[in-house]
């Protein structure tokens, strides 16, 4: 389980992260979304025990997580940008882990090297980016983690390759009961995975819920109203548009609750449609001042 | 429970080793030619020299002054330079935030990692330090001389490991405060060298503007500045015992073990300090010039202070570097003006540094370079009118144990109190004419000389005071002239380094002006002929006072009872390590010196005239102006030449 409370980090007098709370229960699959500069990153560095904060607690099974490697060695973490020694090989790499990772698993790492197409000689500056990114997730799924905190792990992987990490990755949770965080700004995606999800901006979380909450407290409803009538007024309408008589509006609440105050307005025709991620990520930041903007040019 | 991986981790400590074997390769590549094949030509030179009398002591000797030579200069160097490359690769994971995060996640705490690769890279230099000291020993026992060299070789060792000590704690210190990997190796040689330079600096500015002060002073804070230090304070000394009247070299030692531990022992306290520094260090700074927010404005102020003084002097200097009547207040203003420049271009290149921006130039950025600029002004403003009483200061003469002053190459150690007295009362006198003297800056016309004046304290502390004293503006000069010709200056020019004998003389010779051919020759003589010309009539003639004195000034007296005509010798004797020491002696003859006179005149059918006749020759025989002018109460050397001509 992954706890962070009321964590502040600031550089240079900009807060980074600005009260952050976050809870991601032991075995789920959360995904952290947010637009750019949200501090997604910046607050997984702490949850690794790379960044200290300034004010706050980030607790992993309920331990602090800074400069304690009890707790350290079952958090295996692939970042964005991953980093090897330039003249190191996969099979150099792979002895590093394993002498600085306790749990570090020579089964393991073998069982899955059918699953990557990478030469264990082959020297890591000479691998392309989607080739560093599947050897980092061999060695971080060699060390047995029991949080996995991953950001942007499939950037520069090919389609293929995504699905046979997320594979992976299912499997493990399924069988090992894996924590996992990842941040991602491929939505779709998350969306077939995560279990959970929280929305950050500018330092703050918006909104954390079960997906599936998530997507049942929202709702996209297309509908036509007949002459002189108009929505009702208790809906929390997100986003409103019209194309003719056929309306489109996003509203929050539940669908089931969202249809019978509609039906009070008599419509000539009405559908409810199940939200995407991407759309609730797009109307729920829109609330907070960061939506799509018309610009001419 | 502990972890196992906490403190210290295999892995990182091999990993160091694996990745950069190169900079261990050539550290120990570098020491095999200084020490083990430099030593076995050394101990082959001397070895085939002495093939007739071979003296085993004397081997050793030989190759023991290079092997502690080596420990002290190669040591400096290869720990200076190897501590710097060591360091930026054990701590290279700060100044990548790639990197640093792939380090900072790893199951190890901060400090773990930091043992890890400080004791890999210390551990490795050690370890090359050892094999080469056993190379050098089977090269001494090679020579027979390893029971006699292996004392200076163990010396070696404990004075390399230690300089490593030093320098690799000194270059960890640096790597954890800096954020960039090439500001790194930059802020390491600045400030192995910041406390030096400034002084050093601040010495040449002061000097410039605050009245006597010598550039010669003593450095009060060199230790802070540890190769300097130990360049310039410590070295290779000699172990003699006395032979008849003269020593014989009979080993050597090095006389700076204190030094060196006390730096090894601060080298163990920056190394801890680092460890702690790292561990609370912010990760995210990686890749900033100063990692640490607390010396933020400290490096912004110390850079932009250095720069004040840096480009201060160097925009001084080549503006005025020719000639000027700069001096006093104007000239202070214009070091000032030019100092608060540099001032403003350090300030605002930190602080471009630090932001990595060009924009820096906002309002409260501002504020701090008025604090500098008027920092500065008010020193200068100090130093220009004496406020700290640095100009005026003498020394009282009870507490001063001897005065050393040297002008116009010729230099003079009085400890006689009357002489020490004068001493002072000439610098009183110096002083007092400081505008007299100050007028003539820059006046290529005026007959100038150069005099400093160094006390030594009966505490063995020094003060230093430089002047330059103008022959037409006051009678500093002459009295000067005076006190360097008192007896115990004529007697301290007599006495030489090495024993004045027949088999010490090297080579001796009369240099004198021949009226004949009207131009200057030398007369060689043997070294029983120096020595019964210097025992039978120089000393003597010294002792009357009639010999060894000098002339700052050429007055009549100088034209008129002065020969043109030098007497040179010099002295040498061969240590028992097969080095030189040696000396030189010279005087000018005199019209007084009639022993000299006499046996020049005798054995060397030498006729020597006048310095007054031989310039009214050597003018006479140029159409233009004569060779030296002699302005107002002195005697025009035309005058005079003319009365020597009658």
């Amino acid at each position: 389980m992954i706890e962070v409370r009321n964590v502040v980090k600031s550089f240079d007098g900009f807060n980074a992260l600005d009260d952050l709370s976050i809870n991601v229960p032991t075995g789920a699959i959360y995904g952290l979304v947010g637009p750019n500069g949200a501090g997604k990153s910046t607050i997984i560095r702490h949850i690794t025990g790379i960044f200290r904060q300034d004010k706050g607690e980030i607790l992993v099974n309920g331990e602090p997580v800074f400069e304690n490697p009890r707790i350290k060695k079952d958090i295996a973490y692939i970042p964005d940008d991953v980093f090897f020694f330039t003249q190191a090989t996969i099979r150099d790499m792979m002895k590093f882990y394993k002498g600085v990772c306790p749990n570090f698993s020579t089964e393991r790492f073998e069982k899955l090297r059918a699953a990557f197409d990478l030469n264990e000689n082959s020297k890591m500056r000479s691998l392309s980016k989607g080739m560093q990114k599947q050897a980092a997730f061999w060695f971080m799924v060699s060390m047995c983690p029991k949080v996995l905190v991953l950001d942007e792990p499939v950037d520069g992987l090919d389609p293929v390759m995504r699905r046979q990490v997320w594979s992976i990755l299912m499997a493990d949770v399924a069988e090992n009961g894996t924590t996992v965080l990842v941040s991602s700004h491929n939505l779709r995606e998350l969306e077939d995975v995560c279990d959970h999800v929280g929305i950050m901006n500018k330092g703050k979380l918006l909104l954390e819920r079960n997906l599936s909450e998530l997507q049942d407290n929202i709702s996209k409803v297309q509908l036509a109203l007949p002459d002189g009538k108009t929505l009702p007024d208790e809906l929390r309408v997100l986003h409103h548009s019209s194309t003719g008589r056929l309306q489109t509006i996003i509203v929050r609440g539940i669908a089931e609750e969202i249809t019978n105050k509609l039906a009070t307005c008599e419509p000539l025709f009405m559908d409810v449609i199940p939200l995407s991620l991407e759309e609730i990520f797009i109307y729920e930041l829109g609330g907070e001042h960061y939506e799509v903007k018309d610009i001419i040019l | 429970m502990k972890s196992k991986t906490s403190y210290f981790n295999r892995t990182l400590f091999l990993n160091l080793l694996k990745r950069y074997w190169p900079i261990f390769a050539g550290y120990f590549i570098v020491w095999l030619i200084v020490l083990p094949v430099s030593l076995a030509n050394t101990l082959s030179y001397n070895t085939a020299i002495m093939a007739d009398k071979f003296d085993l002591q004397a081997l050793a000797t030989a190759g023991g002054g290079q092997i502690l030579n080596a420990g002290l200069y190669g040591g400096v160097i290869m720990a200076g330079i190897f501590g710097i490359l060591t360091a930026m690769a054990a701590f290279s994971y700060l100044y990548n935030a790639r990197s640093v995060s792939m380090m900072c996640s790893l199951p190890i705490k901060r400090e773990g990692i930091f043992l890890s690769v400080f004791t890999s890279g210390l551990l490795a230099v050690l370890l090359i330090n050892i094999v080469v000291f056993l190379t050098a020993s089977c090269v001494a026992a090679a020579y027979g001389v390893l029971a006699l060299g292996a004392g200076y070789l163990l010396q070696w060792l404990a004075m390399v490991c230690m300089l490593n000590l030093f320098f690799f704690g000194f270059a960890t210190l640096c790597a954890s405060f800096t954020g960039n990997i090439f500001t790194l190796p930059l802020v390491y040689v600045v400030l192995n060298f910041t406390a030096y330079v400034v002084e050093y600096l601040v010495k040449t500015v002061m000097s410039l503007f605050i009245y006597g002060v010598s550039m010669s002073e003593n450095f009060v804070f060199l230790t802070l500045s540890s190769p300097v230090y130990l360049f310039m304070r410590t070295s290779v000394a000699d172990s003699v015992v006395p032979v008849g009247e003269t020593f014989e070299v009979v080993g050597h030692y090095y006389n700076g073990w204190i030094a060196l531990g006390i730096y090894a022992a601060v080298g163990i306290v920056f190394t801890l300090l680092a460890m702690v520094i790292i561990k609370h260090r912010r990760m995210e700074a990686a890749g900033d010039v100063v990692a640490l927010k607390p010396l933020k404005p400290i490096f912004k102020y110390c850079l932009s202070v250095g720069c004040a003084l840096v480009l201060g002097i160097i925009i001084f200097e080549t503006a005025f570097n020719s000639p000027t009547g700069i001096y006093g207040v104007r000239g202070m203003l214009f070091m000032l003006l030019f100092m608060l420049f540099g001032a403003f271009v350090g300030y605002f290149a930190a602080e471009m540094l630090m932001k990595k921006t060009l924009r820096v130039f906002s309002g409260r950025s501002w504020i701090g370079l008025g604090i500098t600029s008027l920092l500065i002004t008010a020193l200068m403003l100090c130093g220009e009118y004496d406020v700290f009483g640095i100009e005026g200061k003498l020394p009282d003469a009870d507490e001063v144990k001897s005065v050393s002053i040297m002008c116009s190459g010729e230099t003079v150690v009085f400890e006689d109190p009357d002489n020490i007295k004068a001493a002072i009362e000439l610098q009183s006198d110096i002083i007092e004419h400081k505008f007299e003297n100050e007028v003539f800056t820059g006046n290529v016309e005026a007959y100038a000389n150069y005099v400093s004046i160094v006390y030594t304290y009966e505490n063995e502390k020094t003060l230093s005071r430089d002047y330059t004293l103008y022959q037409d503006a006051n009678d500093d000069i002459f009295t000067l002239n005076d006190l360097m010709n008192v007896k115990e200056a004529v007697d301290y020019r007599k006495e030489l380094e090495v024993p004045v004998s027949v088999d010490t003389i090297a080579d001796a010779y009369v240099s004198y002006f021949d009226k004949a051919e009207m131009t200057y020759r030398d007369f060689e003589l043997s070294s029983q002929q120096a020595y019964e010309l210097y025992t039978e009539c120089i000393l003597p003639d010294m002792s009357d006072g009639a010999l060894g004195k000098i002339w700052l000034v050429q007055t009549e007296d100088y034209y008129s009872g002065v020969y043109d005509c030098t007497i040179n010798f010099s002295v040498e004797k061969r240590l028992a390590d097969n080095n030189y020491k040696g000396d030189y002696f010279y005087t000018t003859l005199t019209l007084s010196a009639e022993r000299t006179k006499q046996w020049i005149a005798e054995n060397l059918d030498i006729e020597p005239c006048t310095m007054g006749e031989s310039y009214a020759i050597l003018n006479s025989q140029s159409d233009s102006k004569p060779y030296a002018v002699k302005t107002s109460g002195q005697v025009s050397y035309s005058e005079s030449a003319a009365a020597y001509e009658g």
